[in-house]
């Protein structure tokens, strides 16, 4: 009961809002803010349709490739950074300078290098996702407990154990907290990278209805990104609740970028 | 009985400049309990993760059953002070107490029944899928002995394992250990600050000097077996030499 009314509560908001504009909107007759019911429709036509397929899978799958490559290459290499001090030394000031740069920012060069298309949106998106898990992974595996690696020496734990049973469990709070960030920041990576001469994508389609004053599609294209880092984000969650969470351990709060 | 299994020759340990360890040499015998005492900051830690492999030397050595340590060696466990922190706590318990035994190349299923019975031997029967965290500290630090005992070492090495417990888990602990000493053949070198413990508990005593720490005295501990923690403590013999080491440990510190 008492977790129903907490959600009721946390809805009241978010329902107010959305009541408050549909208000305003049917008496505003503002071609840029479309009432819901029209957005709704358009939202219909253009992603539950043969758009699902045309527009909707192939930005789902680009995100789903580049966040995975990017996270998978993010975690191996901060494991090697995070053990290895010389490749630490060497490769630290080249990293922290990838990190700060916004791989939004070197669109251009990734479609100079790529061409337009999947290969580069997927390319955007693992260099935006590579560098947060990254650093975050190294800064993990710096701040695993002195005494873990004690036991791990002691029991004579070899190198496969030692790396999946103890070390990445014992980095998983920094690891977590870096794929969540990074999962946020690969949607709103696919989105633009789409924007750029895409001709099929979520990011295409809306833009292109903002060019054509299609605005309840916009809106819908909106609506629908919305949905995903909603949905997303709340799917992590749970992920965090069931590793981490489970271990008694907090997810520390991943180094970033906008 | 009288043979020796560790052996520690001349140990000498500089932190940079600091010389922590000036010289140790003592011996623990196959099958002893030796207690290794001293003020705080005696360098007894520093001499017990040498002895564990744990640490290089400055100079000096280590040698267990004839072997000279120059890793962690494949028969010696360690349980660590703290608890909270050894365990591993992704793992169940019986995970934490399987892990080593699939490292050392066990099956899963012999590695299961040692566990088992590792656990039943400082009874925690029942307790095999909770995980760490879901224990009191003192049921966590019979998680960690379980661990060690189920890796059958020739020789168990201790570091302040009762330090992180309240004083009747403590006793809990100490009895809990005398007996298990027999029923794993295990040889134990225990680092401690408690000198009553390591009066209670050893067959002998080496009593370190502040840092940079020598052998002040090696003591030998006549006292009868078993003890308890009520006779054993009664006995006018245990006075003496609580009092002897406790000279010992307090004139330097002065």
């Amino acid at each position: 009961m008492s977790r129903l009314t907490g959600l009721l509560w946390q809805a009241i908001l978010p329902a107010a809002l959305i009541a408050g504009y549909q208000f305003w909107a049917v008496r505003a007759h503002n071609p840029y803010f479309p009432p819901l019911g029209a957005i709704a429709r358009e939202f219909r036509a253009t992603w539950l349709g043969p758009g699902f397929t045309e527009h909707v899978l192939p930005s789902l799958w680009n995100l789903v490739r580049g966040y995975l490559i990017g996270l998978l290459a993010g975690v191996a290499g901060g494991v090697l950074l995070g053990r290895v001090r010389v490749l630490r030394d060497l490769l630290g000031p080249l990293v922290g300078f990838f990190l700060t740069l916004p791989a939004v920012a070197l669109l251009p060069i990734f479609v100079i290098a790529l061409g337009i298309g999947a290969t580069m949106q997927v390319g955007v998106i693992v260099f935006s996702v590579f560098f947060v898990v990254l650093v975050n992974t190294t800064a993990g595996m710096r701040a695993v407990d002195a005494a873990l690696i004690d036991v791990g020496r002691a029991y004579r734990i070899g190198p496969l154990r030692r790396l999946f049973l103890l070390l990445l469990p014992a980095a998983a709070p920094y690891i977590v907290a870096a794929a969540r960030t990074a999962l946020s920041i690969a949607v709103l990576v696919m989105v633009v990278s789409e924007m750029v001469g895409a001709p099929y994508g979520i990011g295409a389609v809306t833009l292109l209805a903002q060019q054509e004053f299609q605005y309840a599609r916009m809106w819908a294209g909106m609506v629908l990104l919305a949905l995903l880092g909603y949905s997303l984000n709340a799917a992590f969650a749970l992920v965090e609740r069931f590793t981490v969470g489970r271990w008694g351990m907090v997810a520390t709060t991943g180094e970033g970028r906008s | 009985m009288s043979d020796t299994l560790v052996s520690v020759e001349h140990l000498t340990k500089f932190y940079g400049d600091h010389l922590a360890v000036d010289g140790v040499t003592f011996g623990v015998r196959t099958g002893e309990m030796v207690s290794i005492v001293g003020p705080s900051g005696a360098g007894k830690t520093t001499a017990l993760r040498i002895v564990a492999g744990l640490l290089e030397p400055t100079s000096g050595s280590v040698t267990i059953g004839g072997v000279r340590v120059t890793g962690p060696p494949p028969d010696v466990a360690v349980v660590f002070q703290d608890y909270s922190r050894s365990l591993l706590p992704w793992l169940t318990v019986l995970g934490n107490v399987t892990l080593p035994l699939r490292a050392k190349g066990l099956s899963r299923t012999a590695a299961r029944t040692a566990a088992l019975d590792a656990l039943a031997a400082v009874g925690l029967d029942g307790t095999a899928r909770r995980r760490p965290r879901e224990l009191s500290g003192g049921m966590q630090q019979r998680v960690a002995i379980a661990r060690a005992l189920a890796y059958r070492p020739k020789l168990l090495v201790m570091d302040e394992p009762f330090a992180s417990v309240d004083a009747q888990t403590r006793m809990d602990l100490e009895d809990l250990i005398l007996p298990l000493r027999q029923e794993y053949a295990v040889t134990i070198m225990l680092v401690t600050h408690d000198i009553d413990e390591a009066v209670y508990l050893s067959d002998r005593i080496v009593v370190l000097s502040p840092a940079p720490s020598t052998v002040l005295r090696v003591i030998d501990v006549d006292l009868p077996l078993p003890r308890s923690q009520t006779a054993t403590k009664e006995l006018p013999g245990f006075a003496r030499l609580r009092h002897e080491v406790l000279d010992l440990v307090r004139a330097r510190t002065d």
